[in-house]
């Protein structure tokens, strides 16, 4: 899928005929979301059946609502903040907490061992320290990189999603940059010279 | 990593442009980049880095199937416009529910379920579905229940649990003391066109409008009182700073130190909201904590979460429960839905237009409905029409 925010020039006239009830939109906005929801939401779970099962309850909820729903509102935003409430909820529903109990928010964006594969020794300790650091990241500051690095959104679209300020969106990727770079710096004996041609993806 | 200055690495790493090159190269960009390190040799080495440091940082993520996005849509469709897959795509809770349904029915089981599932508010969920034959009902604990075909009911229960005014005589207090360490719930359902007050054990009071559901321990027995409210509610808590009170909803859960306000969460709204009369409530939305004071307004959008928190007339919030309703300017698409909810009647809006009118004054919801509209038609330019029980909204 191509990240959709390449042609967001459609995307508001695509949600206007959509809040008229139109419901071939509804079904766009669905194909060009879908699978940038379901990566997002798995950072929040790792549970797959549940997060499309909030995915599901997100559209339906979307469609039900639309009427009540502004003309202003981004698609793309608007889902992921709906769809990470969704998960939150079902997760603190499915550990049965009584009142006292906060969810324990947890954000996945560590790769596993398995996954970091190159054919580079170096390259590979190199990118495994760096899973090592991710690790001693803050939630918030994993989110936002993750938003920074994997969907290449900008600080003012970071922001709208974690719903903060820009100078904050700013800082969170700055310092998580920072805290990385820092433990790579303490535990690296390596000087890089070798031309990183890892493919993403 | 520290071979190279710090400084020109870590603005490399945040360089949109350059990021959007290691991630997701074109053209335009490659072109930018090598013209950019044919000018600035010594910085080669410094782009590799970076250009590892980003690699590391992005996650590996698979993306679902064709075969799964499209069957995932067609249970979206299938909950929104198929009547006939609409029975096999319901969510699993509803499939549990109905289950509890025919036990319920049946009448065995209901009372082990309630007191297994004393401390999970969640359980709520399932007995939304029960049976209403449109009478106010109150479920007790044992299993048995009592419906009441008065348009309101006073609900009393005195400091040992024993209800009063002769309501539930099957109920002894013996059987409190069974149930000692997992409260014994009741749950009081007050449907459309109605509408009921609880006194609770500890001197709180409830006050509960049309359509609405409270579920609550007979006895507060914990070290918290827990309750739960389905609908919307007005609240005189009854002050305890030992044993602190929280209000649930399925959205919010409100922590609350002897105070006054009112909480509305129908499951077919768009938003929640408490609104604080007296007195000092904490509200959890998600993660979010916020604590309102008096004359302010929190209101949840529930699809996306979104908390907003104003000031308010309270008064067009707790009205209802005198039996009128208050309107500042309110939204006659919003007067409408109150009405519905408190005459149980069914309204069709003829003419979009009608949805842009506001409406100030105050109407009497203890006169009947035809009344009320006879006033708003006096004040608003529309017209109506009652047909076959519902009514019809028109432009004048």
């Amino acid at each position: 899928m191509e990240n959709n925010r390449y042609n967001n020039i459609s995307d508001s006239q695509l949600w206007f005929t959509f809040l008229r009830g139109d419901k071939n939109a509804f079904n766009i906005i669905y194909e060009k979301n879908v699978q940038s929801l379901y990566k997002y939401g798995m950072n929040f779970s790792k549970d797959s059946n549940l997060v499309k099962d909030c995915i599901h309850d997100v559209f339906v909820n979307l469609y039900k609502y639309r009427e009540n729903l502004n003309e202003t509102n981004n698609i793309q935003y608007y889902l992921f903040k709906a769809l990470k409430h969704s998960i939150i909820k079902a997760i603190s529903k499915s550990r049965k907490l009584s009142p006292f109990d906060d969810v324990e928010v947890k954000f996945y964006y560590e790769n596993s061992i398995e996954d970091t594969v190159t054919e580079n020794d170096i390259e590979r300790d190199q990118l495994l320290l760096i899973q090592k650091a991710i690790t001693k990241l803050s939630i918030r500051q994993k989110e936002a990189l993750y938003l920074k690095f994997n969907l290449g959104l900008k600080y003012d679209e970071i922001a709208r999603v974690m719903d903060v300020n820009y100078q904050s969106a700013r800082n969170l990727v700055h310092r998580g940059i920072q805290k990385v770079r820092a433990y790579c710096k303490s535990n690296s004996v390596l000087v890089l010279f070798i031309y990183a041609n890892r493919v993403n993806r | 990593m520290s071979f190279f200055e710090q400084h020109n690495l870590d603005s490399l790493i945040r360089d949109q442009k350059f990021f959007e090159w290691v991630l997701r190269p074109t053209e335009e960009l490659n072109e930018y980049w090598t013209n950019y390190i044919h000018e600035n040799p010594s910085i080669h080495s410094q782009i590799n880095e970076a250009r590892l440091f980003i690699n590391g940082l992005v996650k590996i993520e698979e993306d679902l199937s064709e075969e799964e996005v499209e069957s995932l849509w067609s249970t979206i469709d299938g909950t929104l416009f198929s009547q006939k897959r609409k029975i096999f795509s319901l969510p699993r809770w509803v499939a549990a529910a109905s289950i509890v349904f025919v036990l319920a029915i049946s009448g065995v089981l209901i009372h082990q379920y309630l007191i297994q599932h004393v401390a999970e508010i969640d359980y709520s969920q399932v007995v939304r579905l029960n049976p209403s034959d449109n009478e106010i009902t109150l479920f007790l604990s044992d299993s048995t229940k009592e419906s009441f075909s008065s348009d309101e009911v006073d609900i009393s229960y005195n400091e040992n649990g024993v209800l009063l005014n002769g309501i539930g005589k099957v109920h002894s207090s013996d059987k409190i003391e069974k149930y000692e360490d997992s409260e014994e719930l009741n749950q009081l359902v007050v449907p459309f066109g109605k509408h009921s007050n609880i006194t609770l054990s500890d001197g709180t009071k409830i006050w509960l409008n049309s359509g609405s559901r409270a579920i609550y321990p007979v006895v507060f027995t914990k070290k918290y009182r827990e309750i739960y409210i389905e609908g919307e509610a007005y609240l005189e808590v009854a002050h305890n700073a030992g044993q602190p009170f929280y209000v649930k909803t399925d959205e919010v859960k409100v922590k609350v130190l002897g105070t006054k306000f009112n909480i509305c969460d129908y499951p077919n709204d768009r938003f929640s909201s408490i609104v604080l009369v007296e007195g000092k409530v904490q509200a959890s939305v998600g993660k979010e904590e916020v604590i309102l004071t008096p004359n302010q307004l929190l209101s949840l959008e529930k699809l996306s979460g979104d908390v907003s928190l104003e000031n308010a007339n309270v008064l067009e919030y707790i009205s209802w429960k005198d039996g009128w309703l208050y309107c500042n300017k309110e939204k006659l698409e919003n007067i409408i839905v109150k009405l519905s909810r408190v005459y149980n009647i069914e309204f069709k809006i003829e003419d979009q237009e009608i949805n842009t009118l506001t409406l100030s004054g105050k109407l009497d919801l203890k006169a009947d409905c035809a009344e009320v509209m006879k006033s708003i038609a006096l004040t608003a330019p529309i017209k109506y029409e009652i047909d076959n029980g519902v009514i019809k909204l028109e432009m004048k």
